[in-house]
C-alpha cells in the first residue's frame, strides 16, 4: 500500500493505537477492514438496473425520438458516445463506493468539503421541483380527463406512504422501480413488435455507428441557435443526467457492495427503532493482501457486468426500440418533422403523441401517454429517494448536531419535505417546474454537474485511492473527455449562439 | 404449496398480462371487440405457456434464476413464435395481420420479432425477479430448493 506523504489530499497507512487506518484526504482516516467476498454469480442484478430504471426516462423516450425525427436515426452515435461516456462515469463512481464504503460526496469532501456542499446546493435547486410527476399527470389527463394536478397530488403523496412504510427503503425502491422499468420495457418491446419492421432496426444500429454526422443547420445558419441547444440538452440526457450518477454511490452503499458491507442501511419510519449507529466515516481494505486483491477483482467483475449488461445494455435496448418507433413516425406521416420544427415549444407532449399516432393509429398516441405517465411517476419517485438520500448523507456526516436525530429520520425529513414542498408549489402557483426564470438555470447545473463530477472522480480515485486499486490511464483519459464533453458543449452553446440549454 | 407448484405462477402471469397489453391497444385503437379477444388471447396463451415452461426450467434447475443473458435468449427465442401465432390466427379470422403482411418475408419478420424478444425478455426478467422476491414466493422456492429441485439457486443479497 501506498505509504508515501507530503501534499493534501494524499493517502497514507499507518498504525494508530493498534488500529491500522487509511488517511485519504482532509477527514476521519479509514479504518482498515476486511473487504467481503463477491457475489458469486454476475447476474445477480446489482444497482445497475436501479439507474438504467432511473436513467429510462424522458431522455430516451421523448428527447431523442424527437432528434431522430428531425435528424434521421444517424443522430444516434452521439447517444451511443453519451451513454458509454456515463457506463465509465458508472465504473468510476463504484470504485470509489467498494472500495470505502462511501458516498461520491464524502470523497468530495475529503478533497475540499466545499465542493460537497456545492453539489448539495444544487440537487437542492434542481430537484426539489415536481416537475416529472407533473408532466406525467399531464399525459394522464389526457388520458382520462382527470385534471393533472388530482394525480400529480397523489402520486406525490403515494410517494411518501410508500417509502416510510418499508422496513428497508432501498429494497422496496429497488422493487418498484425494476418492476415499473420491467413492465416499460416490456411494454415498449410489444408496441414496436406491431408497428416497426427489420429495416428501422438496421437503420437505428448503423446511426449508433454513423461517428461524426452533423445535421446541416445545427452549427451554422437560422436554425442553428434553436438546434444545437437542443442538440447538447439531449446529450446531457443520455443515460442518468444530472446526479444521478452520484447517487448510485449511496445505492451501491446499501446494496452492501464491497466496503459498504460495514455501513448500516436506511430503514422505514415504521421500523426506525432498529436503527444501528451509523460510523462517522467509510473503510478501506488492505490492498498489500493477496486475498483482498482478488476480492476485490471479484467485486470489479460484477460492477463491470452491472454497468455494461444491465445498465448500457438496457438503456441501448430501450433506445433501439423507441428509434425504430420514432423512424415509424416519420415514414407514415413526414409531416410530423415539420410540425415539431414550428412547434414553439418543440416539446409539447401532444406533438409527440400525434407523432406517435400517425405511426401507428389513434392507439399509438395513447400509448405513449400512458408511458410517460408512468415514468413521470417512476423518476420522481426515484429522484425524491435518491435526493433524500444525498442530502441526508451530507447533513449526517458533516453538520454533526443533526447526528442525534440519526440517519434515517434525516432521510426522511428531507423526503417529506421536497414531497410537501411539491405539493404546496402544485397547489400555490400552478406552476410544476418552479419559476420558468430560473429553469435555464436550472439546466444548465444538471449539466455542469455532469462535467464536474467526472472531474471530481478523477480527483478522488486518483488522489485518495491506494495505488493498486487506482483507475489505469485509459479510464482517466475517457473522464477527462467526458468532463470535456459535457462542459465543452455547454460553454460553446453559451458562448457561440448566447443561449443556455 | 405442492398443488401450486405446476401451475408456475408468475411466468404464466407476466406472458398473459403482455398478451392483455395488445388487446389494450387494440380497444384504444377501436377494434372491434371480437378482434381484441383475438389479438389479446393469440398473444396472451402463447407467451403464458412459454412463461410457464420459462419456470419449470428454473424448477428443474436448467436455468438459474436472475440471470440476465439466458432470459434475454430465451424472450429472443419464444417471442418471434409467440407473435407469428398471433399473426397467423388474426389472419385466419380477419384475412389479415398486423404487421406480418409488411415484412419482405416471414424469415424477416421473425428476425424482427427476435430482436423485440431479446427486450421482451430482459422486462419479463424484471418482472419475474421482483414477483419471486415477494415473501410468498421467496418461501416457495425456498421449499422447493431444500427439496433438492433447485441445485444451484443464485440468492440475492439480503
Amino acid at each position: 500500500m501506498d505509504t508515501s506523504r507530503g501534499g493534501v489530499p494524499r493517502g497514507t497507512t499507518e498504525e494508530v493505537k493498534e488500529e491500522r487506518v487509511w488517511h485519504a484526504g482532509r477527514e476521519d482516516p479509514m479504518p482498515i477492514r476486511e473487504l467481503p467476498e463477491a457475489p458469486a454469480s454476475l447476474h445477480i442484478l446489482g444497482p445497475g438496473m436501479l439507474l438504467a430504471a432511473l436513467g429510462v426516462g424522458l431522455g430516451e423516450t421523448y428527447l431523442w425520438p424527437r432528434l431522430v425525427i428531425l435528424f434521421g436515426p444517424d443522430i444516434r452515435w452521439l447517444f451511443f458516445i453519451g451513454v458509454t461516456l456515463q457506463a465509465v462515469v458508472m465504473l468510476e463512481m463504484a470504485r470509489w463506493a467498494t472500495a470505502t464504503g462511501e458516498s461520491i460526496f464524502f470523497g468530495a469532501s475529503r478533497l475540499w468539503r466545499p465542493i460537497m456542499w456545492l453539489f448539495f446546493a444544487i440537487a437542492i435547486l434542481v430537484y426539489i421541483w415536481p416537475g416529472h410527476v407533473a408532466l406525467g399527470a399531464q399525459a394522464f389527463e389526457s388520458l382520462t380527463g382527470i385534471t393533472w394536478y388530482i394525480p400529480a397530488i397523489i402520486g406525490l403523496i403515494l410517494i411518501g406512504v410508500i417509502i416510510s412504510m418499508a422496513k428497508i427503503v432501498y429494497n422496496v425502491v429497488e422493487m418498484i422501480l425494476s418492476t415499473l422499468i420491467g413492465i416499460l420495457v416490456i411494454g415498449s418491446a410489444i408496441v414496436a413488435a406491431l408497428v416497426g419492421n427489420l429495416a428501422f432496426v438496421w437503420t437505428t444500429i448503423t446511426g449508433l455507428f454513423a461517428f461524426g454526422y452533423v445535421p446541416e443547420g445545427v452549427l451554422t445558419g437560422p436554425q442553428a441557435a434553436t438546434l444545437f441547444p437542443l442538440i447538447v440538452g439531449a446529450l446531457a440526457f443520455a443515460g442518468p443526467s444530472g446526479m444521478q450518477q452520484m447517487w448510485y454511490t449511496l445505492w451501491l452503499r446499501d446494496k452492501g457492495a464491497g466496503m459498504g458491507t460495514y455501513i448500516p442501511r436506511i430503514r422505514g419510519l415504521t421500523h426506525l427503532e432498529e436503527e444501528e449507529s451509523i460510523p462517522s466515516r467509510g473503510f478501506m481494505f488492505d490492498t498489500e493482501d493477496p486475498e483482498n486483491i482478488r476480492r476485490w477483482k471479484g467485486w470489479r467483475r460484477w460492477v463491470h457486468f452491472d454497468a455494461w449488461v444491465l445498465f448500457w445494455g438496457i438503456t441501448m435496448l430501450t433506445t433501439i426500440i423507441y428509434t425504430v418507433l420514432a423512424q415509424s413516425a416519420v415514414q407514415i406521416d413526414p409531416g410530423v418533422k415539420d410540425a415539431i420544427l414550428a412547434d414553439d415549444e418543440g416539446a409539447t407532449l401532444n406533438g409527440m403523441s400525434g407523432a406517435f399516432a400517425s405511426a401507428g393509429g389513434a392507439f399509438m398516441g395513447g400509448v405513449f401517454f400512458v408511458f410517460i405517465a408512468v415514468i413521470g411517476w417512476k423518476m420522481t419517485f426515484g429522484i425524491f429517494d435518491a435526493f433524500s438520500r444525498g442530502q441526508a448523507d451530507m447533513t449526517y456526516f458533516f453538520i454533526r448536531p443533526t447526528q442525534r436525530f440519526g440517519f434515517s429520520k434525516l432521510y426522511f425529513a428531507f423526503l417529506w419535505f421536497v414531497i410537501l414542498f411539491g405539493i404546496a408549489m402544485l397547489f400555490v402557483t400552478g406552476e410544476e417546474d418552479g419559476p420558468a426564470a430560473i429553469l435555464d438555470i436550472l439546466s444548465v447545473l444538471s449539466t455542469f454537474a455532469m462535467g464536474a463530477y467526472c472531474l471530481l472522480l478523477l480527483g478522488t480515485n486518483n488522489l485518495l485511492l491506494p495505488k493498486k486499486i487506482r483507475p489505469n490511464i485509459v479510464t482517466n483519459i475517457l473522464l477527462l473527455f467526458a468532463a470535456f464533453f459535457y462542459l465543452g458543449a455547454l460553454a460553446y452553446s453559451y458562448f457561440a449562439f448566447g443561449v443556455i440549454i | 404449496m405442492r398443488n401450486v407448484r405446476w401451475l408456475k405462477i408468475p411466468g404464466m402471469v407476466i406472458g398473459f398480462t403482455a398478451g392483455l397489453m395488445v388487446g389494450a391497444l387494440a380497444a384504444l385503437a377501436n377494434a372491434s371487440t371480437g378482434y381484441i379477444i383475438v389479438a389479446a388471447l393469440g398473444l396472451g396463451i402463447p407467451l403464458a405457456i412459454f412463461g410457464m415452461i420459462y419456470d419449470a426450467l428454473l424448477d428443474a434447475g436448467k436455468l438459474n434464476f436472475g440471470y440476465a443473458a439466458p432470459t434475454a435468449l430465451y424472450g429472443t427465442l419464444i417471442f418471434p413464435i409467440a407473435r407469428l401465432a398471433q399473426e397467423i390466427l388474426l389472419t385466419q379470422i380477419y384475412g389479415q395481420g398486423i404487421t406480418l403482411q409488411q415484412e419482405s418475408g416471414v424469415l424477416s419478420f421473425l428476425a424482427y420479432q427476435a430482436i423485440m424478444g431479446f427486450g421482451y425478455g430482459i422486462g419479463f426478467l424484471m418482472v419475474h425477479n421482483q414477483i419471486i422476491e415477494l415473501s410468498a414466493w421467496r418461501a416457495y422456492r425456498k421449499q422447493v430448493k431444500e427439496e433438492g429441485n433447485q441445485p444451484s439457486t443464485a440468492e440475492k443479497r439480503a
